[in-house]
């Protein structure tokens, strides 16, 4: 899963080859100038899509996006909730 | 014919509640059938992001004959009027106004080409003014105008934990709107009229009305992403409906959500081919 959101994050910030440089404990929002908030709504809706459920703001905070893995653990959680 | 540069006419057409600024494509040898073509743009942002490769598209088909007008509706890009007093029975009477125009230009067979919620317009266009498109070309057609605008207002959340503030979240933003106040999301003025109008659009309802030949133009990431499900399960119910859809994959990244620009000569290509062979244009 780690993988897949990875390419969602990838393509969402046209990372193109520095895709695969990201590690679960990279940091993301504050690190990536390309995470804006465009960004953010496009990796959510993206996630929505792909995984099928619907993500409530509440559930949204910065430490979601804090690194690739709390990112994936998010979505763990959603999938199997 | 092909090849020839077409002339950029940039005008302000009057409309209803203002003049809409439009930029008409104008081919060297307009076709024998004098075609043309009028682009219903994305919403907000999309349209910004989306501008050159929409004139590049626009200028292929004009290599081909057709002209193509592209317009700015009331309260968007060059048009008059602030975009917290846009609504979609103003957009309507735009393109009306757009339709008349090019009917007055000499143009006898039109098409229209609506991209994101713009197909949406679109198709509520061809069911108001009934009889007078031959054809349509969707890209990347919005399906749940609901979904479409919870999306939007999740700009201003995510702005606001970019910034790392006190978020607010789209359930209060869509109470402000029922309590009647027009709101901001990313710079965009948004009232309770237009997204409310938003929010009520349906693609499979708006199909259900059309009984043309449709090519509808579904932009994947890559080659070996499939296409939504959403869209093919659409597609697939509305197989014995009069609507007669093509519907067509092509890779391209997707510039309308993107900073960076992108380059779409594989669009261009096949959408131009598609649209030709679709609505068999002779040019």
């Amino acid at each position: 899963m780690l993988d897949e959101v990875r390419s969602i994050v990838g393509d969402a910030l046209q990372l193109g080859e520095r895709t695969a440089s990201l590690q679960e404990d990279t940091v993301l929002l504050g690190n990536l100038p390309e995470l804006d908030s465009m960004a953010v709504v496009t990796v959510i809706t993206a996630l929505e899509e792909q995984y099928g459920f619907i993500v409530d703001d509440d559930e949204i905070s910065a430490e979601t996006f804090a690194s690739l893995g709390s990112l994936t653990r998010f979505v763990q959680e959603k999938v199997s909730g | 014919m092909s090849g020839k540069e077409p002339t950029l006419l940039p005008f302000f057409l009057p409309s209803e509640k203002g003049n809409i600024f439009s930029i008409c494509f104008q081919p060297r040898t307009p076709s024998p059938g004098k075609h043309g073509i009028l682009f219903f743009p994305p919403f907000a942002e999309e349209m910004n992001k989306s501008r050159r490769i929409v004139a590049e598209q626009a200028r292929s088909f004009s290599a081909l004959g057709y002209t193509v007008l592209v317009v700015d509706l009331f309260g968007t890009g060059d048009s008059e009027g602030e975009h917290g007093d846009a609504d979609w029975a103003t957009w309507a009477s735009d393109i009306r106004c757009a339709m008349d125009w090019m009917r007055q230009q000499g143009i006898e067979t039109l098409y229209f080409w609506g991209m994101r919620l713009g197909a949406l317009l679109a198709l509520d266009c061809a069911r108001r003014f009934p009889a007078s498109v031959k054809g349509i070309l969707l890209w990347q057609p919005v399906i749940k105008g609901a979904v479409f605008l919870t999306q939007f207002l999740r700009l201003r959340m995510a702005a606001d934990l970019v910034a790392d503030g006190e978020k607010i979240t789209t359930k209060e933003l869509k109470a402000q709107l029922a309590a009647g106040e027009t709101i901001e999301v990313a710079g965009y003025g948004l009232s309770p009229g237009l997204a409310g109008a938003i929010e009520k659009l349906e693609l499979g309802e708006l199909l259900k009305t059309y009984s043309g030949d449709l090519l509808w133009l579904e932009l994947l990431a890559s080659e070996d992403r499939p296409a939504p499900v959403a869209a093919t399960r659409l597609v697939g119910e509305m197989r014995d409906t009069p609507c007669n859809i093509t519907f067509q994959t092509t890779v391209c990244e997707s510039f309308w959500t993107l900073p960076e620009l992108v380059p779409a000569p594989a669009l261009i290509e096949h959408c131009t081919r598609d649209f030709k062979k679709t609505f068999q244009c002779t040019s």
